[in-house]
């Protein structure tokens, strides 16, 4: 074998390492995608031009079997772009491990790697004979150039042209067209004439491909010549090349819009560094803190220094532009940090697939809305619980065909992963059609485990008994399995998204599946918070948990059991006391007041009324990590330093919630 | 005689567009928002239905995809305004297999009408 010598910096060989293991990523999804639906020219292309940089990026860093390799997976996609192979399952399987080949021969270029490099001949071999099996009978289809002349008192060109795209679709691929089919969804559609290169399936005749379009109102006329002439067209191959060292990402410059991952090639977008841009939020969110305390001062100095008004003056003019442009840079970086939940989830139709291929179960797999958006951060931190609950769905709980047919359901089990905002937070659901949980089997379950006693589990609802399934160290299943993994469960699921001020909540229907639906929020570094005081300490209180504020007679306070309780337009809360939580004064009659001010606020389902000295009112607040601190004090996410530079510790409403109602439910 | 299923919150649109077609010999039932629509449409079952897509209680986009998902195989005309266009394109791709631009030209409606029965 040949020694490989990489000749380019660690740096160099990172980037090259990171992109191209993102590039395998996209590709293994979009195969899978494709063995799904079928062929699809667009993809295709897109797949062929990733494998086109791939090789291009190991050739460049001197990885010459990496490089060879690709060229012929490059070769196979190029094949089937153009029509003479077909998808077929027994092609996909060898191009899935062609990948993970790739993957580990970039691994190779780690510094100090030490492993056993990849004979790559064994692959080569594999895919010439899958590609022998998964060729066409007739040989490559010919291709047509297709132009199509509307009415030009057509009302919506764009509908007629987006009806002959369906036409074309039924007969075969639209390999490009002009414009395009995402102008014509976007009803992006100047004049009356539209253009497609086309590649019709292999018993569709010209005149079939004419009657068709023909069939679509308000067309004027058909010409449909062999050989379309894609150049012409300008819709050629694109044959630029690609450095290993930048990523493009991106042809659109706005953040806001959504973004397809390595999509159209072009040079408006670079890759940046997570902690670099980690370092820009912290940078823009103290700004936003300094420019509190100017304007503190600025307040001072107006009513100390009544003889420099001018400058006065000027200074607050001066101040409330800045303050406007700290605003704008702190979205617009929060705005950069967000990024599609697609670069997590097309991971994970490959890892559904090996699954359920593991244990032999038809699983279909669906994901929805991964154009949503997400702080970077908090990505990386959901990825482990959804990988959890994907693994959980396909191997707890969809049943094996044989079972599902003998349920009355079809053979093949749904598992769906979906994402969408709900206010400022992102909702992510997995969601099965499975056999469901039995809440039985967890109370049984749990006493035989000693979690509970036999008297507890009898008084305990349906909704409760399932909620043990997030007690530490709780599993139904009784037999260990290496897909369910037995590692991390529920609890760690749960406690890993409660950190991040997210819930999880779970739903299931015995005999008809469950979904867990995780709600996080869109960013952790900066939020919104209120206020307050107490024992003349300063804190703040995340608005997002926040339901109203209120005043209340003190006559209102009633002693229950182990707490004290108030009665709001009738509706009784446990009140959390924070003079108590700050200075242990627990009594509230002594505070000397005839009302107190109270903060309602909500976790789930559960309402607290937090009853504090005064209200300072609404900021935006940069949370800090109380870092070792934390390991003393309970009950809050943080600290953030306030325009004065005094520090407000901030509420985690979750947890003053558990121990409030868990206290006055004891 | 073909069946055809006026759908339209207007009911001097569902009078003129059920004469048009009584006279060229469809049968004509009316529907005035979407859900009664998609119930008129299991119901009847009609060889085309002529959808209105700004409607009361459900509209049309939604009638629509209901009525494709009962059958994949219905034929449905949208009737939109113009400036409608993105939802037009958004029927189309649920499944809607013509358009039609109100005020309503009568040989308009009936050659998309004969042309989707006839198919």
């Amino acid at each position: 074998m040949v020694s490989d010598k990489y000749s380019f910096s660690e740096e160099d060989i990172k980037l090259f390492l990171d992109e191209t293991l993102e590039m395998l990523e996209v590709l293994e999804e979009e195969i899978i995608k494709l063995e799904e639906e079928g062929e699809d020219s667009e993809l295709l292309q897109d797949m062929f031009r990733i494998a086109h940089t791939v090789k291009g990026s190991a050739g460049t860093i001197g990885h010459i079997r990496m490089s060879d390799l690709a060229h012929s997976m490059e070769d196979v996609f190029s094949r089937l772009r153009d029509g003479e192979l077909l998808p077929e399952q027994g092609l996909v399987n060898v191009i899935l491990d062609t990948l993970d080949a790739l993957r580990d021969l970039a691994i190779e270029t780690t510094p100090g790697f030490q492993g056993e490099k990849v004979d790559i001949k064994p692959y080569l071999e594999r895919l010439e004979s899958a590609t022998s099996k998964a060729a066409k009978a007739s040989p490559t289809s010919p291709f047509y150039g297709i132009s199509v002349k509307f009415y030009e008192d057509t009302a919506m060109p764009a509908v007629r042209a987006l009806q002959v795209l369906q036409v074309l679709d039924e007969l075969g691929t639209v390999v490009a067209s002009q414009p395009s089919a995402d102008q014509v969804t976007q009803g992006e559609m100047r004049g009356f004439d539209f253009f497609a290169t086309f590649n019709p399936a292999p018993t569709v005749t010209k005149e079939d491909i004419v009657r068709g379009i023909n069939d679509v109102p308000d067309v004027d006329s058909v010409d449909c010549r062999p050989d379309g002439d894609m150049e012409k067209l300008g819709l050629k191959e694109d044959s630029t090349t690609y450095l290993p060292d930048v990523e493009y990402e991106d042809d659109s410059s706005s953040p806001g819009d959504s973004r397809k991952i390595l999509g159209k090639v072009s040079d408006h977008a670079i890759r940046v560094d997570i902690a670099a841009f980690d370092r820009l939020v912290r940078i823009a969110s103290e700004m936003t803190i300094e420019q509190a305390r100017l304007v503190e001062m600025q307040r001072r100095l107006s009513q100390t220094n009544m003889f420099e008004l001018e400058l006065v003056q000027g200074l607050e003019q001066v101040i409330a532009q800045m303050s406007r442009l700290s605003t704008e840079l702190q979205e617009e970086v929060m705005k950069a940090r967000m990024t599609p939940l697609a670069h997590l989830f097309r991971r994970f139709p490959r890892m559904v697939r090996d699954i359920s291929s593991k244990l032999g179960k038809q699983v279909e797999f669906i994901v929805e809305g991964e154009d949503t958006e997400l702080d970077r951060a908090l990505i990386d931190e959901v990825a482990d619980p959804i990988i959890h609950l994907l693994r959980n769905s396909v191997g707890h709980g969809i049943e094996s065909a044989e079972d599902r047919l003998k349920a009355d359901k079809p053979a093949t089990g749904r598992v769906r992963l979906a994402a969408g905002y709900a206010e400022d937070r992102v909702i992510i659901t997995v969601e099965d059609d499975g056999r469901g949980i039995d809440p039985k089997r967890v109370r049984e379950s749990a006493v035989r485990r000693g979690f509970i006693t036999d008297d507890m589990a009898a008084s305990l609802s349906e909704e409760e008994a399932i909620d043990l399934l997030f007690q530490p160290g709780f599993s139904t299943e009784i037999e260990a399995d290496d897909v369910s993994g037995r590692g991390v469960g529920l609890d760690i699921v749960r406690s890993n998204i409660v950190k991040l001020g997210g819930t999880v909540r779970v739903k299931t229907s015995l005999g008809e599946g469950t979904a867990f639906t995780i709600s996080v929020p869109l960013t952790l570094a900066v939020f919104r918070a209120l206020l307050v005081t107490a024992s003349g300490q300063r804190f703040a209180i995340p608005l997002s948990g926040v339901v109203e504020v209120a005043q209340v007679p003190v006559a209102n306070v009633k002693s229950v059991g182990t707490g004290e309780v108030i009665v709001l337009r009738g509706r009784v809360l446990p009140i959390f006391n924070l003079n108590e939580f700050a200075q242990g004064n627990t009594d509230i009659e002594r505070n000397n007041k005839d009302d107190l001010v109270m903060v309602v606020v909500k976790y789930e389902d559960s309402r607290v009324g937090i009853v504090v000295d005064s209200l300072l009112g609404e900021q935006e607040i940069v949370i800090k990590s109380l870092g070792v601190l934390s390991r003393w004090v309970t009950g809050f996410l943080g600290a953030s330093v306030l325009g004065d530079g005094r520090i407000a510790l901030i509420l985690d409403i979750a947890r003053v919630i558990e121990k409030t109602a868990g206290r006055s439910r004891s | 005689m073909p069946l055809a299923l006026v759908v339209d919150d207007a009911a001097f649109i569902r009078l003129r567009t059920r004469k048009l077609l009584e006279e060229n010999g469809y049968e004509v039932e009316e529907a005035q928002d979407g859900k009664e629509a998609v119930l008129k449409f299991c119901e009847i079952s009609p060889d085309i239905v002529l959808l209105d897509i700004t409607m009361p209680v459900m509209d049309g986009i939604a009638a629509l995809k209901e009525i494709k998902r009962i059958d994949p195989k219905a034929k449905v005309v949208m009737c939109t305004a113009v400036g409608q266009q993105s939802l037009v394109l958004e029927a189309i791709k649920a499944g809607a297999n013509d358009y039609l631009l109100k005020p309503l030209d009568p040989e308009k409606v009936l050659a998309s009408v004969k042309r989707l029965v006839e198919k």
